[in-house]
């Protein structure tokens, strides 16, 4: 390990912490399923063969349970859908022709698979009959279940426990996946800090480093590497003293965290006794050990995007179903806001029908909207695990009435219909908005007349407000919360949910910030949900304020007209009242 | 071998259900069951095979059997294809 050769490598940090460890170096092969990669030569063709069994049995093992537990509840037409997805998994014909193949031509077992069904979807799409050709839908299934698992197990089965993932870039899935396997650290060549590398690794406290560039060439599996999530640095066979240095650093950031943890029992209050209500966003099953026994706290957003993004496809109601009420019961007696599927149409569309601009396209609701019964389908999941009365409802990107009034309908449909099966649900369950579009700031009393409770999606708003595209690094310097127009849509909202006594919360980035909950807070937010990373220091903010005093900044700085003027101001105010009782960070 | 040459009846054609039911009676034989449209063969017990053809309401189909037991095989199949994969 000593070497006289170290080298730093330089990134952008996008979640703290420092290990140590063997790099694991990933070369994506296969990035997604969805994307068409040249077949590249097979390394031995028994193992390409044995991946494929193993992905047809996981397949057939996983359709089996939703089969079993579909069986009560399906008539008999549908059973013999079903019946026909299990008897294509096992089609030994088409199996053992797949296999030959692999064999005789050396490829890998996801491109000779594809080919193969390929030649299956050509066919039946040929045909002039319009039933027939959509039969081709009731092969996806089984396609995409077996080409997922088929991927999972390849790249499962590759990495090493106890590693350092060293990547060009990781899709979501890639990174959920990995997050199984006891990772390190991470660092990739590409992404920004809020990829989705980075919300990933940042909600698994696992240290990262992006936009490294050149990263994943310049390391090989025998080298060591040091991962410095604090400063954005990889450190290539660092020398001795490096290591030590380190490692001093370790021992006195654990001495910081203890003093942090410290807060977890302290009620989170403001000096003069103002509550702010505190809760913590969450992404993923992993987290959810942590904040109940840390935090003690309600999930304020719980995104279910994920459940999508690891499958490519949306998830069925009863994996839904398991997923959520797994949350429900872990988090109880806390309180859990799901927020039904956010995803941008670019996650759907076929390539030739992209959007030119998807953040002002099909995406959030509108998507729910028109796929009825895919909406329907995450309502009725949610609702049967709400039975213990500890779930919300969130819907995002509401625009106006008549998307709250279309998902109210939808929503007593789906009581209805579970009422029939006699399923039990909380008849009770509170339903709320996302606050992210200027015209549902504009139409906030309407709203608040309809809904439980706001929350305020900031990272959109200054979005849409500023009409500056957040992946756009032309304009990146537009992008700002502290811009006077933003700040004052977010009061107005305020107001009118304290107008008509409804609950109101800010689930943005901006709830992390501490110079802009300090403006929050004088605002007279009802509740933060913090990144669980961030929620011990959001909480020592929270006691070191002094409400009143918070309210006279909030005033003011509402009635300035310029960022540069309100950032100073905030700024002074910050370091006059608290930064002092900060710096101990 | 027997062959047997039969019409799609049905409005809908051998879509999915009906392949996996046909599949399902030809297994329950030891014969080898073969379907031919068109001058292209397919293994009738695979379902993968039995989707390619695409056989939609009119298209005729060549249904061979061999194996020790295909008297019985083709008496079952060939009921199955009749009654409009019981669709009618």
């Amino acid at each position: 390990m000593i070497n006289n050769s170290e080298q730093i490598f330089k990134g952008l940090a996008a979640s703290k912490g420092i290990s140590f460890g063997k790099p694991f170096v990933y070369r994506a092969e296969v990035p997604s399923y969805k994307v068409d990669i040249s077949p590249a030569a097979v390394i031995s063709a028994e193992i390409e063969i044995t991946d494929y069994e193993n992905a047809i049995s996981q397949s057939v093992k996983e359709l089996n349970k939703i089969f079993s537990l579909a069986k009560e509840k399906l008539d008999d037409k549908n059973l013999q859908i079903f019946e026909a997805q299990l008897s294509f998994l096992n089609d030994d014909f088409f199996h053992s022709k797949v296999k030959e193949r692999i064999k005789h031509e050396n490829k890998q077992a996801f491109v000779t698979f594809k080919e193969e069904i390929q030649i299956l979807e050509n066919a039946i799409v040929a045909s002039s009959d319009e039933y027939i050709r959509e039969r081709v839908n009731d092969i996806e299934d089984m396609k995409n279940r077996l080409l997922r698992n088929l991927l999972k197990g390849r790249l499962v089965s590759k990495i090493t426990e106890n590693s350092v993932v060293v990547a060009r870039n990781l899709t979501p899935a890639d990174t959920i996946l990995f997050s199984n396997r006891n990772l390190l650290g991470i660092a990739t060549d590409l992404g920004g800090f809020n990829s989705h590398v980075a919300l990933i690794s940042r909600s698994l406290r696992i240290p990262a480093v992006v936009a490294m560039h050149d990263i994943s060439v310049n390391i090989s599996s025998g080298d060591y590497l040091i991962i410095d999530g604090y400063k954005g640095l990889v450190i290539k066979n660092p020398t001795e003293e490096t290591i030590n240095s380190y490692k001093e650093q370790v021992e006195v950031n654990k001495v910081l965290e203890r003093k942090l943890e410290e807060l977890e029992k302290l009620p989170s209050e403001t000096k003069d006794g103002k509550s702010v209500q505190l809760s913590t966003n969450l992404e993923f099953n992993n987290e959810v050990d942590y904040v109940v026994s840390h935090f003690g706290c309600d999930v304020g957003l719980y995104r279910t995007e994920h459940l999508f993004m690891e499958q490519g496809d949306f998830p069925t109601e009863e994996e839904q179903y398991k997923q959520y009420k797994f949350l429900a019961e872990h988090i109880y007696p806390k309180t859990v806001t799901i927020r039904t599927f956010d995803i941008g149409g670019d996650k759907i569309l076929p390539e030739s029908q992209k959007e030119l601009n998807p953040f002002l396209g099909w995406r959030g609701i509108r998507i729910c909207l028109d796929k009825k019964e895919v909406f329907l389908g995450q309502l009725r999941a949610i609702l049967k695990a709400s039975t213990s009365g500890n779930i919300k409802i969130m819907l995002p990107m509401i625009s106006g009435i008549e998307e709250v009034k279309k998902t109210f309908e939808l929503i007593d449909l789906a009581k209805s219909q579970l009422s029939e099966q006699n399923l039990r649900f909380d008849e009770n369950i509170k339903i709320g908005v996302m606050i992210e579009i200027p015209s549902a700031v504009i139409l906030a009393d309407e709203l608040a007349q309809m809904v439980d409770f706001f929350s305020i999606g900031t990272n959109d708003l200054v979005q849409y407000t500023l009409a500056v595209d957040r992946d756009s690094s032309l304009v990146a310097d537009l992008y700002e919360k502290f811009h006077p127009a933003v700040l004052r849509l977010i009061n107005m909202t305020i107001q009118s949910a304290a107008k008509h006594n409804i609950p109101v919360s800010v689930c943005g980035e901006m709830a992390s910030d501490p110079y802009a909950s300090l403006l929050l807070i004088g605002m007279g937010i009802s509740e933060l949900s913090v990144v669980s990373t961030g929620y011990l220091q959001i909480k020592r903010l929270v006691r070191l304020v002094n409400f009143e005093n918070a309210k006279e900044i909030a005033a003011k700085v509402l009635s300035m007209s310029t960022i540069d003027e309100i950032k100073s101001y905030i700024e002074d105010c910050f370091n006059k009242n608290i930064g002092e009782q900060l710096e101990a960070k | 071998m027997i062959e047997k040459i039969v019409t799609i009846i049905n409005k809908a054609g051998m879509h999915t259900r009906p392949a996996s039911n046909i599949v399902k009676i030809a297994s329950k034989f030891r014969s080898d069951f073969y379907i031919i449209k068109n001058g292209y063969k397919i293994n009738g017990k695979s379902i993968i095979g039995v989707m390619t053809l695409a056989a939609e309401q009119g298209s005729t189909l060549t249904l061979s059997f061999e194996g020790e037991d295909e008297q019985k095989a083709s008496v079952e199949v060939i009921k199955f294809f009749e009654e409009g994969f019981g669709e009618l």
